[in-house]
This record gives structure tokens, C-alpha cells and sequence, in this order.
């Protein structure tokens, strides 16, 4: 069989056409860089338009102010200003509307860090603020914990390096408890202990493991930021202002 | 047309040369020269774990006072997108949850605002969920780009069939592959929330996707969008890690730690090639950029090679 020019030339030209193909692009510069959006920046100002009518409803909403704050509230572990506030105040408007059959109130609150999302600042908080402080819709539940329970919860808080926490105080040295009164009482291993918390944390979330199987479980149809907001404006009625500080209800030592 | 772009880029050149600043001083390299040189340039942009983060954060926030806001993200793109030719938008997931935005009204602004931006794609972040899988695809209407993941299982979800493995972008013949992987969703996101999502092994799932888009889709760039972290707490796998293990990942845009990267870092991966892992903290405060400078041969001289050759054999013959 002989092989006509034009089926060479088609073949010739299939083989050109793989080898041309085969050198694919090489990258030969990379340059890498980032770029800051701050009050130099321009605006698109058509953007404005689709952002005001959302806004617009919303301010009216959010821009509220629940009260004034002498400092910044400010997140951080083994201890933190914003961390105390907010498990004392859930901790307080918890009890203020837990009416259990047993009728003892909760002994603690435990949060996450990793769940404030937001800093508040010093001056006035707006209810907008706090809604980026604690943008979840988590409700409260109360958790009663066996002793064994709790000791654990206290060991993964010192392990751990901190959590927000209300109603005990703790002295770790060395990752280990050295000292845990709760409600200003020693700990006893023998005695359960009711916790405040939010679901997410009660079902698991963050690995709080010690959360499992808890004696008693109750829930409360109560948001957790609905809580802080309460305890703001209610502090506001009577005439305060937020003055929150790390009072040194966890030390750790190395 | 044409005319007026080359001269805009070039007073564009003169102050930025004039400017000097580092993110400008890559466009010395003037673009006629590419062309010339058969160089093509593709610019990436992108952010990670914006949250709802509409507006700048006001002005007495304790750590980012004035920072960020969609107003000037979206004129910072449209003059990049004047300035360069080849763009590619991207978002590597938490689009949600974080101011009262959210809360009001589920995500719907946040998607608008990003369709309008022109973002070629987004992965799915945790905070994605927060609304649960239908409050996702409720919001999804107003999204005009593709949801990439490889390693989340929808198919007993309402998402099925709402998210693509990844996609093949082709700016200016350079052909771009972009693949994303989630993070675990156990222990991290109510179970309630992400109902029946499988989680898969996003190491795996990236090998496959990353090796598919470079040896069968034949990119010439292959983007993962990671919303593991750039750091991971309990041998998790994170940005770093999925880095070093890769074989077909060039550049890693990550997320969920809000790492704030000021330009991407550079490791090795398992064939000693360099991959780039970005992230720009969140709260859309800043906008990454990376510019791929390709060298090849440009379509027109392929052309003209062919038909060089096929002639001249033609004749011999």
C-alpha cells in the first residue's frame, strides 16, 4: 500500500501539532501582594445603592445603644475581659429565669473563646455590636454534671489554656488543678453541679467531651445573646455603665 | 477600543511607577511587552472568611477601626479588572455570619454584592451552615458563581447538585483549574445544621481533583480553595500540611484560621515544586493578589509554524 503525500503531510502534520501542544505554558514570574482596604481607598459608589435599602431597615434595628462601657472589652485566654463579662451576665440573667422542680440554680457558666466573635469597644454598645459579639443563634441549656464531670471540665479549661467561664475559680500549675472552689466553696467530687451553657457547646461542639452524658439536661428557650442584651439594658435602667476588668478567676502556672 | 486600553495602561504605568508602592511595581512590566514576548499574565484575587462583613468596621472598633468595606473592595477589583486582562476572583468560603447583616436577612446581601463584584467562584466555609443547608440554598438564587467542593458529600441534601468538584477557567488560553476542599464538619458544626453531609478525606479528594485538572484537564494552574485552615488543632489537616503532601497544587487560597498572610508563603510539596499558600485574615480587610507571569508560544506563532512546515514537507513529498 503506498502512502499518498497528503496522508504524510497529514501525519507530519498531527505529529507538529502533538509536540506544539506539548509545551505548555511555563510560569517565569510570580509576584504576590496585598492590599489593605482603609479610608485612602476609593469607593464604587454604585454600590451604595443595592447596600441602602438593607441597611437602611437594619440601622434602625441595630444602631440602639444598650449601654456604655468604661473600657474595651477585650477577648483573650487564660483570662479575658469580654470572656468574664459575658459568662457572669448569661450566668445571672440564666438564674433570673431558670425555675427548676428542684429549685437550685446554676453553679457555672462555661463558653467557648472561639464563640465571641466580636470585641466591644469602650463607649456606647449598640445592639448591633452585640449581635457581632455573639452573631449565633445558640440557646441556653443547663447542664447537670456528675462531679467526675466537672473536675474534667475544669482539667480540659487548665489543659487548655483558659475558657470564658463564671462562678468558680481555678489554680492550675503545671496543666494540672491545684485549686477549684465553685460559688466560693471547695469542689466535691461527690456533689453534681449544674452548668450554663449554650447547645452548640452541650452537643458536642468544640469537643467539649466532658458535656456528654449529663446527668440532667434543661433548656431554656433563651438565646444566648438575648441574654447579654438583657443583662445590658437592665444595667443600663439602673444607672450603670459596664466596668469590666479580669479579676484573676483563673491563674495559671507553668 | 484596543487603543484607548494600551494608552489607559500606560498612564496607569506612569503612576504607578510614580506610586511605587510594591503591588504596583509588578506592572512594569508593561503589557505590550508581553504580548510581544509571548508572556501572559493572569491575575488572581481573592478573600476568605468575609462574614458578612458589608461595611467597614466603625471607627472606635478596638482592632481593625475603618478597616474593610464592599464599597472599596468593589472599586479596587473594577480598577485591577481595568488595569489587567486576565482576572480571577476568588473566595475561599465563610461568606456568612458575623454582623447583623446575616441575621436579618440570611446571606442574601452578602451573595448579591459578590455576584456584582464578578467572583468567578466560592468554596464552602463552617459558617456557611450556620443557617443550615437550606438556609444556604434558599440564599443561593442570588449567587451568580459556581459553589466549588470535592470533599463534601451532598447527595442526601438539599445542596445536591448545587456544588461543582471544580472548574476550568481559560483566560487568554492559559487554562486555570480551581478545585476546593471543606473542612471537618463534626465537633465544629451543630449536627443539625449540616444534616446529612458526608465529610470526606479532603487530602484524597484534593489529590484527585488537583491530579484530574492537571494531567487530564491539562491546567496550566491549579487553585485549591481551602476552608481547613491554615493551622489545625488535633493532627487536622490544614493549608500547610495538604501543601506539602500535594503533587499537582500550585498555589493554595486559604481560609478559617483569618490568617492574615501579607503575601502568600512558599513550600515544597512531595515533588520538591513550590506551592503558595495565601490567606488575607477576613472581615474582607484585605484583598489578596498574585499575578502568574506565563512564558509560551503564543497561538499566532503556532499557527505560523504549521503552515511553514506542512508546506515545505508537502513539497519534498
Amino acid at each position: 500500500m503506498k502512502t499518498s503525500p497528503k496522508k504524510l503531510a497529514c501525519l507530519l502534520f498531527s505529529l507538529y501539532f502533538l509536540w506544539s501542544c506539548s509545551t505548555s505554558p511555563k510560569i517565569v514570574k510570580v509576584e504576590k501582594s496585598s492590599i489593605e482596604l482603609n479610608a485612602k481607598s476609593t469607593s464604587d459608589s454604585s454600590f451604595y445603592q443595592t447596600i441602602a435599602p438593607y441597611k437602611t431597615k437594619m440601622d434602625a434595628i441595630m444602631n440602639e445603644v444598650l449601654i456604655v462601657s468604661e473600657q474595651a472589652l477585650l477577648k483573650g485566654l487564660p483570662e479575658s475581659s469580654l470572656g468574664s463579662f459575658v459568662s457572669d451576665a448569661v450566668l445571672i440573667k440564666t438564674n433570673e429565669r431558670y425555675k427548676p422542680a428542684d429549685n437550685i440554680p446554676a453553679d457555672i457558666c462555661l463558653l467557648n473563646n472561639g464563640g465571641l466573635r466580636a470585641q466591644l469597644p469602650q463607649g456606647e454598645i449598640t445592639r448591633g455590636k452585640v449581635f457581632e459579639l455573639m452573631p449565633f443563634e445558640n440557646s441556653i441549656v443547663i447542664l447537670t454534671l456528675s462531679g467526675e464531670k466537672t473536675k474534667q471540665l475544669f482539667d480540659a479549661m487548665v489543659a487548655n489554656n483558659g475558657a470564658p467561664f463564671a462562678g468558680a475559680t481555678v489554680i492550675g500549675k503545671g496543666k494540672k488543678i491545684q485549686e477549684l472552689k465553685i460559688g466560693g466553696k471547695e469542689f466535691d467530687i461527690n456533689k453534681t453541679y449544674k452548668v450554663v451553657t449554650s447547645d452548640y457547646l452541650a452537643a458536642g461542639g468544640d469537643k467539649y467531651d466532658f458535656f456528654k452524658n449529663s446527668v440532667k439536661t434543661d433548656t431554656l428557650n433563651y438565646l444566648l445573646r438575648d441574654a447579654i442584651i438583657d443583662y445590658m439594658v437592665d444595667e443600663h435602667k439602673k444607672g450603670h455603665t459596664l466596668k469590666y476588668a479580669t479579676d484573676g478567676r483563673i491563674k495559671l502556672e507553668q | 477600543m484596543e487603543e484607548l486600553n494600551l494608552n489607559s495602561r500606560r498612564s496607569f504605568l506612569k503612576k504607578s511607577l510614580i506610586g511605587g508602592t510594591g503591588i504596583l511595581a509588578f506592572s512594569a512590566i508593561p503589557n505590550e511587552v508581553l504580548a510581544k514576548t509571548d508572556l501572559v499574565k493572569i491575575t488572581i484575587l481573592h478573600t476568605n472568611d468575609v462574614h458578612s462583613h458589608i461595611e467597614p468596621f466603625p471607627d472606635n472598633d478596638p482592632k481593625f477601626a475603618g478597616l474593610g468595606g464592599v464599597v472599596r473592595r468593589a472599586a479596587l477589583i473594577k480598577k485591577i479588572r481595568s488595569e489587567e486582562k486576565n482576572v480571577l476572583l476568588l473566595d475561599a468560603g465563610d461568606i456568612f455570619q458575623g454582623t447583623p447583616y446575616f441575621n436579618l436577612y440570611g446571606g442574601e446581601l452578602e451573595f448579591k454584592l459578590m455576584s456584582m463584584m464578578g467572583y468567578d467562584a466560592t468554596t464552602i466555609g463552617n459558617h456557611d451552615f450556620d443557617n443550615g443547608i437550606d438556609g444556604l440554598v434558599k440564599q443561593l438564587h442570588h449567587a451568580n458563581f459556581p459553589f466549588i467542593n470535592c470533599n463534601y458529600d451532598f447527595s442526601d441534601t438539599a445542596m445536591n447538585g448545587k456544588t461543582i468538584p471544580h472548574k476550568v477557567f481559560i483566560k487568554d488560553g492559559i487554562k486555570i483549574g480551581v478545585f476546593g476542599v471543606g473542612i471537618e464538619l463534626d465537633g465544629l458544626v451543630d449536627k443539625k445544621m449540616y444534616g446529612n453531609t458526608i465529610y470526606l478525606n479532603p487530602a484524597e479528594k484534593a489529590a484527585q481533583a488537583a491530579h484530574h485538572l492537571k494531567h487530564e484537564e491539562k491546567c496550566d494552574l491549579v487553585i485549591c480553595l481551602s476552608h481547613l485552615g491554615y493551622t489545625s488543632k488535633g493532627g487536622k489537616i490544614n493549608d500547610v500540611d495538604l501543601a506539602k503532601q500535594s503533587k499537582n497544587i500550585d498555589l493554595i487560597i486559604g481560609a478559617h484560621t483569618h490568617t492574615f498572610l501579607d503575601t502568600p508563603l512558599e513550600y515544597e510539596n512531595s515533588d520538591q515544586k513550590k506551592v503558595l499558600v495565601a490567606q488575607v485574615g477576613w472581615a474582607g480587610i484585605k484583598l489578596g493578589r498574585i499575578d502568574f507571569v506565563f512564558e509560551r508560544k503564543t497561538k499566532k506563532k503556532a499557527s505560523e509554524g504549521y503552515s511553514i512546515k506542512i508546506s515545505k514537507k508537502s513539497i519534498a513529498i
